[in-house]
């Protein structure tokens, strides 16, 4: 005897319909919990990769620090030399400093400066890309009377004891007797930060 | 007796044919349960791994805490470090561009001839330098020329009784003992020959004798200034 059970469509309803389930429950699990949970892990490897890469820059620079400490007491050291010569202004004058620089050598070599005159600043003539101008060169002209012996050797001992003072310009100019010429001698020192306070063309006198 | 046999035939017809033999109902709940259970294992897996990464940026983070005032010191002088040296920069720009005149005058003594007496000695004074961006003109400027030559000439005016001790003097600016200081360039035009003869004439003036004395003007290239590292 066969029997055909055609009356199984109840059966495999109840199964389609556990299996409906079943795989919405997965859907569910899927979308609130593992893509989520993806996304969270997602994010916290790019961050665990960042703050990595953050923590491999901190050592290499932590790895580097005697040698910035070398270099920086280096820099400091060549420019220590350069901030002793930085013209700075007295009682608000860069002449008046000039000649407390001055004045002892001039006397030295028995020349008799007459005047210093602070001259417009000019500006220290810097490569391309020109970076903002941190210092800039102060000219004070000397007048001074004297033979050209004692010029010369005013000059030479300015060049020798002030390192960082360069001529800029010079006249001397013989007067009535060949033994007294009158010098104008135009030192020019660094300085800081001049160039935003400009002197008036024709400088100012001390 | 003749017992008969029970055969319950479960299969479908459209079963009978398929290469599987588990029917679709048994499949159908087993699949969505193993895909369910896939699922759940997947999230076990992620969040296990999360957790894991969780304390991995915990000691990281705690890590860099820890190092965090010691980078912030390092960083620090580094910028310092940058700071010194783009200054430090200009200030060899400007020592570069540095040049003694005196020992010049010194030997300029020494050579001179007897009968050729100097007048005048001048180094002129750089021209006036424009800083002033023409866009904005009432704003201090701020950045500098960025021609970092600075050319530098020295006029020497002088009398003398005859043009031979001048010639002489000159060729003796134009020897060894000047070349630090002078450029020699006569085939040079323009301002870049050197020497530049302005004038070499007699005076109007008589002396007291009833001689006249020869004027001369003449100027020199010097080095130029470079103001470059």
């Amino acid at each position: 005897m066969s029997v055909t059970l055609d009356n199984s469509g109840g059966s495999t309803k109840r199964a389609a319909f556990f299996a409906l389930a079943v795989a919405g429950v997965a859907v569910v699990l899927y979308l609130f919990a593992v893509q989520p949970c993806q996304d969270t892990l997602a994010r916290e490897r790019r961050e665990l990769e960042s703050l990595e890469g953050q923590l491999h820059v901190t050592m290499r620079d932590l790895k580097d620090s005697p040698r910035v400490k070398n270099m920086l007491a280096e820099v400091e050291a060549a420019r220590q030399p350069f901030m002793d010569a930085l013209l700075t202004p007295l009682l608000e004058s860069w002449a008046m400093r000039a000649k407390g620089q001055l004045d002892f050598l001039a006397a030295d070599v028995g020349l008799k400066v007459t005047e210093y005159t602070e001259l417009p600043v000019r500006a220290l003539p810097l490569p391309k890309p020109t970076p903002r101008q941190l210092y800039a060169r102060r000219p004070i002209r000397v007048s001074a009377r004297g033979s050209y012996a004692e010029i010369a050797s005013f000059i030479l001992r300015v060049e020798k004891m002030l390192p960082y003072v360069s001529l800029q310009a010079l006249n001397i100019k013989v007067q009535n007797t060949p033994e007294v010429q009158s010098a104008e001698i135009v030192f020019e020192w660094p300085a800081k930060g001049a160039l935003s306070t400009p002197v008036a063309p024709g400088g100012v006198k001390r | 007796m003749n017992a008969s046999n029970l055969h319950l035939n479960l299969l479908r017809d459209a079963e009978k044919v398929s290469s599987s033999p588990v029917r679709l109902r048994v499949m159908l709940p087993i699949l969505a349960l193993l895909l369910c259970v896939g699922c759940a294992i997947w999230w076990a897996v992620l969040f296990m791994q999360m957790l894991l990464l969780r304390g991995q940026l915990g000691t990281v983070r705690a890590d860099l805490d820890g190092k965090k005032s010691a980078h912030a010191a390092i960083l620090a002088e580094m910028a310092k470090v940058r700071d010194l040296q783009a200054e430090l920069d200009q200030l060899m720009a400007y020592r570069k561009g540095r040049h003694t005149y005196g020992p010049l005058l010194a030997q300029l003594a020494e050579t001179m001839p007897t009968n050729v007496q100097l007048t005048a000695i001048t180094i002129p004074e750089p021209p006036p330098q424009m800083l002033t961006n023409p866009k904005m003109p009432k704003l201090p400027p701020l950045l500098g020329p960025t021609n970092t030559t600075e050319s530098v000439t020295i006029r020497l005016v002088g009398r003398t009784a005859k043009a031979a001790p001048v010639t002489a003097f000159m060729e003796t600016l134009a020897g060894e003992s000047f070349k630090d200081w002078l450029v020699i360039d006569k085939a040079a035009a323009g301002a870049l020959q050197s020497p530049r003869i302005h004038s070499f004439r007699q005076e109007a003036r008589a002396q007291e004798d009833g001689s006249r004395l020869l004027a001369f003007d003449v100027e020199y290239n010097c080095r130029e200034r470079r103001f470059e590292k």
